[in-house]
């Protein structure tokens, strides 16, 4: 009898219905990735607010923001409360584990949220995300260079055009 | 054999996510995961893609979370 009261006790589960608030504060906060989806007929100055309700509703929940990425407003698969449109924001944070659901619960009722999916990552998923978007963000910078550079190659180009009929004027006005 | 006859518009059967050492795929890859589902947003079978097992997986969860947030539809009427 004992053995199996002992053995409840330590299923994962019931452990924190048990035992109590000191084993929950041994459970380290896992990493989660969100997915909102705005109204879309927002303001920028807008979703900056629904960003920082969003943050504060994370923070009542334990969580902690990592890395939030605007994906901006797209069109939707399919009519979602009769919205063709989306905000779309991109968000890795932290959270406890046990408080997700409620973290959920609260993103339903938050009326400028249409949809949004919690997917949990593991450490390496992480690592991996921001790796590619350092990558991504390494080969904008560069194509941004090149595009600048390749600009400036055609005011040299226009430049010089300009300068051959001048010159051209030139040599008629010495004949 | 189905090897000496026609195939449709699939010709090749090598898994394209191993082709290219795509090692995880990512449900916001939209560019990735469009060619993989039919006219009527069905996931297209290994069978006919030529896909590998393992990554065949990751592109059924990849595609169920795509449609999820309605970057993907969960099907096409006509």
């Amino acid at each position: 009898m004992y053995d199996i009261i002992s053995e409840i006790q330590t299923h994962p589960s019931l452990r924190l219905t048990v035992a109590g608030a000191k084993i929950r504060e041994e459970i380290p906060l896992r990493h989660y990735q969100t997915v909102i989806i705005l109204k879309p007929d927002l303001d920028e100055g807008h979703v900056d607010q629904a960003v920082e309700k969003l943050t504060e509703l994370l923070d009542k929940c334990g969580g902690k923001d990592t890395r939030l990425e605007k994906w901006g407003k797209k069109r939707l698969a399919y009519k979602i409360k009769k919205n063709k449109f989306g905000y779309y924001l991109n968000w890795f944070h932290t959270c406890d584990p046990i408080r997700v659901t409620e973290f959920e619960n609260e993103l339903q009722l938050y009326d400028l949220v249409i949809k949004y999916m919690v997917i949990r990552l593991e450490e390496k998923d992480l690592e991996r995300v921001l790796k590619a978007n350092e990558e991504s963000a390494a080969e904008e910078a560069s194509a941004e260079a090149s595009e600048k550079s390749t600009e400036a190659d055609g005011k040299t180009a226009e430049s010089s055009e300009k300068t051959e009929p001048e010159k051209k004027e030139e040599t008629e006005a010495t004949a | 054999m189905a090897t000496g006859k026609k195939r449709g518009f699939f010709t090749q059967k090598i898994c394209r996510f191993c082709a290219e050492k795509i090692q995880f795929i990512d449900f916001h890859d939209i560019k990735l995961l469009k060619p993989l589902i039919s006219e009527r947003g069905k996931i297209v079978p290994s069978r006919i893609s030529g896909n590998c097992a393992g990554h065949q997986r990751q592109l059924t969860e990849a595609i169920k979370r795509a449609r999820n947030i309605a970057l993907l539809p969960f099907s096409v009427e006509y």
